[in-house]
């Protein structure tokens, strides 16, 4: 099959196209596969003066550590509270979002509605962290609504019970507006004359919506939940920061919130890698998880 | 496959031999072989190369300069020591994690100052991992000035030495008591005339006081910080039961506040208050931003902080919204009246900050003549007080600031420590030793110095905890134990004061958690190095 000669001919015939990769395999190796073999540090005893080759080995005793440590349900299980949450609230938010702007008659109106709901992506997330913390203060707007109605002020980022519901609520507002973008275009191509034909039939808006829309997008939907399944457990550990405090470490302390403190405010690189690695590996085990019941289910899959 | 595990096995084995070199615990010395090159003397002469020179960057000097380097002093202190430093800053803010970044990336300055007791395993480590190096021969050989202080005041070198005997760091050294207490309580005078009461001296005046104030419609009567630096720091209420709020020394027994009953009692205490709406309701929120507006805006009738930093600005920020507003500041709070304060705010006068020199250094002998400079008559001065006729001038033997310092008319409408952190680096610390006849003057408002002496009548020095070295492997377990038993502390304490977890969960666990968390395993330790540096 790979004989030398069909090598060297499609080497002839495509070398541009070899050379246009190159810049993207670079990244790839040089950003995303070097450093890898920093992972090893995980089973070191790591020592910054020692270098990572000469750091004592130490096995598994950081993984040993992080297991029968105080820490460990509570950061997983956050772990997981707040990504299974994101992705079953977050996940479905664009896509309504989508649907609700496709239905609009004014087109200026749905441009302008676009519009307003794309740009907090683009704040910085520092900006948006403070924005929360003043929204949710004890003088704040959602308290201001929260007293009107009868209920009593407080600060809910000393909650630990709201923190999950903050979390998630402000995630949906920064991107569900960029996150509709891709299903609105999909949206767009969607065959009108089946909306005609529905119509003629009888549907109304809802059947419609149901039995035409939905399918036709249906294989992107999919293709960017099994994306989303990928990220799942990389909670952005930044905004965790930005808003947590002891206060909340009960509901909010994530892998990665808990893997910064000890890496780099306790200068512990080895069990911190450790513990990082171990969130890798939970997350690569999610996808996988996820890719074989895509693949068995609608025959559409990452590999 | 077979050639795959091949080579696994071999990179296995070539790797522990090489850990086998790497592990050799050598006496940590740089050899003895030391010698001095340049003349006595300053300015010192050399070739010009650039003395690297790390350290983070106060507030007084970042709010008009972005370097130490733009400021008259670094200048000054080039011209001076004839040698070429070039000071680098940390992100401020993010002092703790560039530090270890650096450390970790092995691209080192020739200088860095930092408190090295946070290094991670201790300043012994920081020798052996060859991040800096022992300074017995450089202090013998090139720094006159620190050797003849340590051979003056012993407690100063031992203070700054490690357990097998290195000295670590050019330290910063309070030169005076005055220097080591600035943090405590003050009440808005006008509020307590009101109420018709006098100043709190015990914690039920202090109940009194405060109950009155929520009902004249203070709505914070009672505003201050309780993460674990301010508590430690501070001692709030903690004291008047019987204990600190960190490692403090009983008659030779080494104690731990947080683990004692009073720690209990005192969560009890601050449980009630927050109930009652005596507690600034956002206390947990550090921000210092929303603390100062707290108190200038009038919503708070007693505080806690600095004398300088915090007081020096929410004094002038109160009087700017209520001309009436006037501030007291109180003695640390005891149980029955008429008691001496056990426990207040005072730091050691020195151990652990400083100018320490790196293993990579190339000029180890210029970087030690830099630092040594500090500690001389010259230096001393130039530190303290800057450069006579600009900033200072002599006035009856006492070395007064000229109005370039203490106008802010005519400096630009900078407050004293800004146009401080201009010329000197008195108003925050460095390697020298600081002078009493500075932190009078800082303090502009008369309040403050007679702060300094309330909060200062207390016995907080007698059972101080020194800096007292600890091995390797001793810091290395400790901090393991204490880095656990910070966080659930802080996190249990917070929880319970402000209702989130019921306080009878709170007195049935918490001393027991301690115990489980290792707490006594880590007194033993401190104890351990405390028994050893009392033998020194």
């Amino acid at each position: 099959m790979y004989t030398k000669k069909a090598i060297a001919k499609d080497w002839r015939r495509n070398w541009k196209l070899y050379l246009l990769m190159l810049p993207v395999f670079a990244f790839y190796i040089i950003f995303c596969y070097k450093p890898m073999y920093g992972i090893i540090i995980a089973f070191k005893d790591f020592q910054p003066g020692l270098g990572i080759m000469q750091s004592p080995w130490i096995g598994f005793e950081n993984f040993i550590e992080f297991f029968t440590g105080n820490y460990f349900t509570r950061t997983l299980s956050n772990t997981l509270i707040i990504s299974i949450s994101n992705l079953v609230f977050g996940f479905p938010a664009p896509i309504i979002l989508a649907l609700l702007i496709n239905e609009v008659v004014h087109k200026s109106f749905a441009k302008t509605v676009q519009t307003i709901t794309y740009m907090p992506h683009f704040v910085s997330l520092v900006v948006v962290c403070g924005l929360i913390r003043t929204f949710v203060a004890e003088d704040g707007i959602i308290n201001y609504i929260i007293t009107f109605f009868g209920g009593e002020a407080s600060n809910l980022l000393q909650k630990p019970e709201a923190f999950v519901p903050i979390y998630i609520i402000s995630g949906i507002w920064q991107e569900i507006g960029w996150g509709s973008i891709i299903y609105l275009a999909a949206l767009a191509g969607v065959d009108q004359e089946l909306y005609e034909a529905a119509s003629i039939d009888g549907a109304g808006r809802l059947r419609q919506t149901w039995s035409i829309t939905l399918p036709s997008i249906l294989p992107t939907i999919i293709t960017l939940f099994i994306l989303r399944l990928g990220q799942m457990m990389n909670i952005g550990f930044e905004k965790i920061i930005l808003l947590y405090s002891p206060m909340t470490y009960e509901t909010a302390d994530v892998i990665s919130s808990y893997t910064y403190r000890v890496g780099l405010q306790e200068f512990r690189y080895g069990y911190s890698t450790a513990v990082g690695l171990f969130n890798s590996v939970i997350n690569f085990v999610l996808i996988f998880i996820a890719n074989t019941i895509s693949r068995k289910v609608n025959d559409t899959s990452l590999w | 496959m077979k050639k795959f595990v091949a080579a696994c096995l071999t990179a296995g084995m070539l790797a522990t031999a090489l850990v086998g070199c790497g592990t050799q615990n050598q006496p940590t010395t740089t050899g003895g072989t030391f010698t001095k090159t340049t003349e006595d003397g300053y300015p010192v002469q050399n070739d010009g190369q650039e003395v690297s020179y790390w350290v983070s960057l106060s507030g007084h000097v970042s709010a008009h300069s972005q370097s130490l380097n733009d400021t008259k002093f670094a200048q000054g202190l080039k011209e001076n020591t004839g040698i070429n430093v070039k000071f680098q800053h940390p992100t401020i803010g993010q002092e703790t994690e560039s530090f270890n970044l650096m450390i970790a990336s092995r691209d080192l300055p020739d200088i860095i100052e930092y408190g090295w007791n946070k290094y991670s395993g201790g300043p012994e480590k920081a020798i052996t991992e060859k991040t800096i190096i022992s300074l017995n021969d450089v202090v013998d050989q090139v720094s006159p000035n620190i050797k003849k202080l340590f051979e003056e005041n012993a407690d100063y070198r031992k203070a700054n030495t490690t357990e097998t005997g290195n000295i670590y760091v050019y330290p910063f050294i309070r030169g005076d008591q005055t220097l080591c207490t600035y943090m405590g309580a003050m009440v808005r005078k006008d509020f307590l005339d009101k109420a018709g009461l006098q100043p709190p001296e015990t914690i039920e005046e202090w109940e009194t006081m405060l109950r009155k104030f929520k009902e004249m419609g203070i709505k914070s009567p009672l505003t201050m910080r309780m993460d674990n630096t301010k508590l430690s720091q501070m001692n709030q209420f903690i004291g008047a039961y019987g204990a600190a709020a960190d490692f403090y020394v009983e008659d030779g027994k080494v104690k731990y506040g947080p683990a004692e009953d009073a720690f209990v009692q005192f969560v009890e205490l601050m449980t009630k208050w927050y109930s009652e709406g005596l507690l600034d309701s956002n206390f947990t929120d550090t921000d210092s931003k929303r603390l100062t507006s707290v108190v200038a805006n009038g919503e708070a009738g007693a505080a806690f902080g600095s004398a300088g930093g915090d007081f020096g600005s929410w004094m002038p920020a109160a009087k700017k919204n209520d001309p009436n507003a006037e501030f007291v500041p109180v003695p640390y709070p005891v149980l029955n009246k008429g008691d001496r304060p056990k426990f207040g705010n005072a730091d050691l006068p020195t151990g652990g900050y400083g100018a320490a020199i790196t293993a990579t250094s190339q000029n180890v002998e210029l970087a030690a003549r830099l630092l040594d400079y500090g500690y001389g008559e010259e230096g001393h001065m130039y530190y303290n007080f800057g450069i006579e006729g600009e900033s200072y001038n002599m006035v009856d033997g006492v070395p007064t600031y000229t109005d370039i310092i203490l106008d802010t008319e005519k400096n630009g409408g900078l407050s004293v420590g800004q146009a401080m952190g201009k010329y000197i680096r008195a108003c925050y610390n460095g390697p020298f030793v600081q002078d009493k006849n500075y932190i009078s003057q800082f303090y502009t408002d008369p309040v403050q110095t007679e702060a300094i002496n309330v909060w200062s009548d207390n016995d907080q020095l007698k059972y101080a905890m020194p800096n007292a070295a600890m091995t390797e492997d001793e810091n290395r377990e400790y901090t393991k134990i204490i880095t656990d038993i910070d966080t659930y502390r802080e996190e249990i304490m917070y929880k319970t004061i402000t209702g989130t977890m019921s306080l009878d969960d709170f007195k049935a666990n918490y001393l027991n958690e301690m115990k489980e968390r290792g707490i006594e395993r880590a007194i033993q330790l401190k104890q351990q190095a405390y028994d050893r540096y009392n033998k020194q």
